[in-house]
């Protein structure tokens, strides 16, 4: 980039013939003639850089104020960004060159000297002091993203050497980066599974070079400096510089997102067991309807068959009304199940007496297990007599209908009995426990884990 | 086919298996008003099926049946078991079963023929069709349809145990 306009320059030198002759050149340029400050000691040209803008120093190393070797050190402590071309003698030549390595842009040599030689050495000056801005700045913005990116990311040289890595790599592997840099990054941070994948990339890099339609990006896992594995993904670019390849390695925790997934696949899970579970739910539930519904039917038609005896039709009667009232018992759990399923099923607890409850009971199923021709009891313990639990009455007496009723029905011969226990616990408070045996078929020991989930039987 | 019914001489053998008495009730009598001279036997559960079927214990008199009505739900040993044990049997494969049940559910159709059953039937039937239908089956299955002599199935199935 050349300078445009009129180049103002400051001119650092205590020897007036020097300068003169310096002045006197610049003065020759034709377009855009360069403005020249001269002072003589360094203190003044401090002063003036400072307080001025200037495109660039012409610096003599020998002043009155300042000696050969501190010259340029002192100088640059304000000149920030304007660049410093270094005069010398002949005999400082090599010493001036040296400077030029530590931060000066160029060096006049004062015994050869043309308007030529030092047009060209300030534009070029100014031009290498631009590009050496340029390159910070860029080189700032990149350690600016690279930093404030949210994944890992590490530099290596061709032998995966880790020569870098960012603060979110700090952060994610938990080593601090003077503990990881020099070290190999797969043997370091990678588990050992995936290092056959790592080394099959490494290879397709080296004999493929980089232009490669490879897609370096996989799931692996790594490890945290306290040892704890977890899953990572990765992602590997490579570069053919001059020193060498580099290879940059970008490497995201990915614990959450494998956490997010698989809570995404129990709940799936869940609900597709909760639909079949449901579903067999439905079909038992079709089942239990169809029964007693066959047998009104049948029954229906043959009590008006005219082949059927009076005695027949009483008993056809009856069966009707028996599968009658067990279909709206049926329909009835149905309707509370489906309260249960919104939720909306109410309890409603108050007083009552134990020994109600179980009068009930016993006067529901007499007669049932009366025309079956199996024994039927309930004993309650002679201190509980006068027991008052706090319960829903009708919950209760729903709960032990149905284990009673599925008792007997599974019962062709012998008894069915229920005993109440009573375990206190405190004063005020006691345990009831209600033991329901029955001699019928049994449940199979297979299917005693079945027994207490939704929907089964 | 009038004088193939007139020609029935012989008694059509039902075998029923049916845990639930009021259906077993049902099934019974219109079987008994059927056109078609029959005789029923009735079963409640899986186990004693085999067990008639195989000609064992306390059934080892009893005469092997024309068709066997069989329900899914029962006890002991549920009604596709059944089926598949007696479909199983070579001197039993050619006995027609009927399913018979409340069953609505495609994977039961599917197993039932799957399993070789040679009719899926839901209840409940209309009692008006249910009586057409054990016409028609003990019409079919008694009457017009030609299967191998059991007398010689079972002397041939001796032979081989």
């Amino acid at each position: 980039m050349l300078h445009e306009g009129a180049l103002n320059v400051l001119l650092v030198e205590d020897d007036d013939n020097h300068a003169k002759i310096i002045e006197n050149y610049l003065r020759r340029v034709k377009a855009d003639k360069p403005s020249v400050s001269r002072v003589s000691r360094l203190e003044e040209g401090k002063k003036c850089l400072v307080s001025g803008h200037y495109d660039v120093i012409l610096l003599d190393l020998r002043l009155p104020d300042s000696d050969l070797d501190e010259t340029l050190d002192r100088t640059m402590v304000v000149s920030g960004n304007t660049p410093i071309v270094v005069l010398s003698s002949i005999e400082e030549k090599d010493f001036a060159r040296k400077l030029v390595k530590k931060g000066a842009q160029d060096f006049l040599c004062k015994s050869n000297l043309s308007e030529d030689v030092i047009i060209r050495t300030i534009n070029s000056s100014i031009e290498r002091k631009q590009n050496e801005i340029s390159l910070r700045e860029s080189e700032a913005r990149n350690r600016g993203i690279l930093e404030s990116s949210m994944d890992c990311i590490i530099s290596t040289d061709q032998d995966w050497q880790i020569t870098d890595l960012n603060k979110a790599g700090e952060v994610m592997l938990g080593f601090h980066r003077h503990n990881l840099i020099g070290k190999n990054l797969m043997e370091s941070l990678i588990s050992p599974p995936y290092h056959k994948i790592l080394k099959q990339w490494r290879y397709e890099v080296e004999f493929h070079g980089d232009d490669i339609d490879h897609n370096h990006r996989m799931e692996m896992a790594s490890h945290r400096n306290d040892g704890a594995e977890f899953p990572i993904e990765i992602s590997m670019t490579s570069l053919m510089l001059m020193q060498g390849r580099i290879y940059t390695f970008f490497i995201r925790d990915i614990t959450e997102q494998r956490l997010a997934s698989e809570f995404l696949r129990l709940a799936k899970e869940e609900a597709v067991s909760a639909s079949r579970a449901k579903s067999t739910f439905l079909a038992n539930m079709s089942h239990e309807i169809r029964t007693p519904l066959t047998a009104i039917l049948g029954f229906s038609e043959l009590l008006v068959d005219s082949q059927t005896t009076q005695l027949e039709r009483l008993n056809f009667f009856n069966s009707i009304k028996r599968n009658a009232n067990h279909l709206s018992q049926i329909i009835n759990d149905i309707l509370d199940l489906s309260k249960v399923e919104v939720g909306k099923l109410t309890v409603e607890r108050k007083n009552t007496l134990l020994s109600e409850i179980l009068e009930d009971t016993k006067a529901t199923f007499a007669l049932q297990t009366k025309e079956k021709g199996i024994e039927f009891s309930i004993s309650l313990e002679a201190s509980a007599e006068n027991i008052v639990i706090f319960t829903d009455f009708l919950r209760i007496k729903q709960i032990l209908f149905n284990m009673i009723g599925n008792a007997i029905k599974f019962t062709s011969k012998g008894k069915v009995t229920v005993h109440v226990n009573i375990e206190r616990i405190s004063a005020s408070s006691s345990k009831l426990m209600f033991v329901i045996k029955d001699t019928g078929i049994g449940i199979d020991s297979g299917s005693f884990a079945k027994l207490f989930t939704p929907f089964s039987r | 086919m009038n004088s193939s019914h007139e020609e029935q001489k012989k008694l059509v053998k039902f075998l029923l298996v049916e845990d639930d008495d009021d259906h077993a009730v049902i099934i019974s009598r219109v079987l008994s008003q059927a056109r078609i001279l029959n005789h029923v036997d009735r079963l409640k559960d899986g186990v004693s099926v085999i067990e008639y079927l195989t000609q064992r214990g306390a059934y080892s008199h009893v005469e092997l049946p024309d068709v066997i009505l069989l329900d899914l739900k029962l006890p002991k040993k549920d009604g596709l078991e059944v089926l598949a044990e007696v479909k199983s049997y070579p001197q039993l494969r050619s006995i027609p079963i009927v399913i018979l049940t409340t069953s609505n559910a495609e994977v039961d159709k599917l197993k039932a023929y799957e399993n070789f059953a040679n009719s899926y039937l839901l209840k409940p039937i209309e009692p008006e069709k249910f009586r057409q239908l054990v016409e028609d089956l003990n019409l079919y299955w008694g009457i017009l349809n030609q299967i191998p002599n059991k007398k010689n199935i079972n002397d041939q199935h001796e032979e081989e145990s």
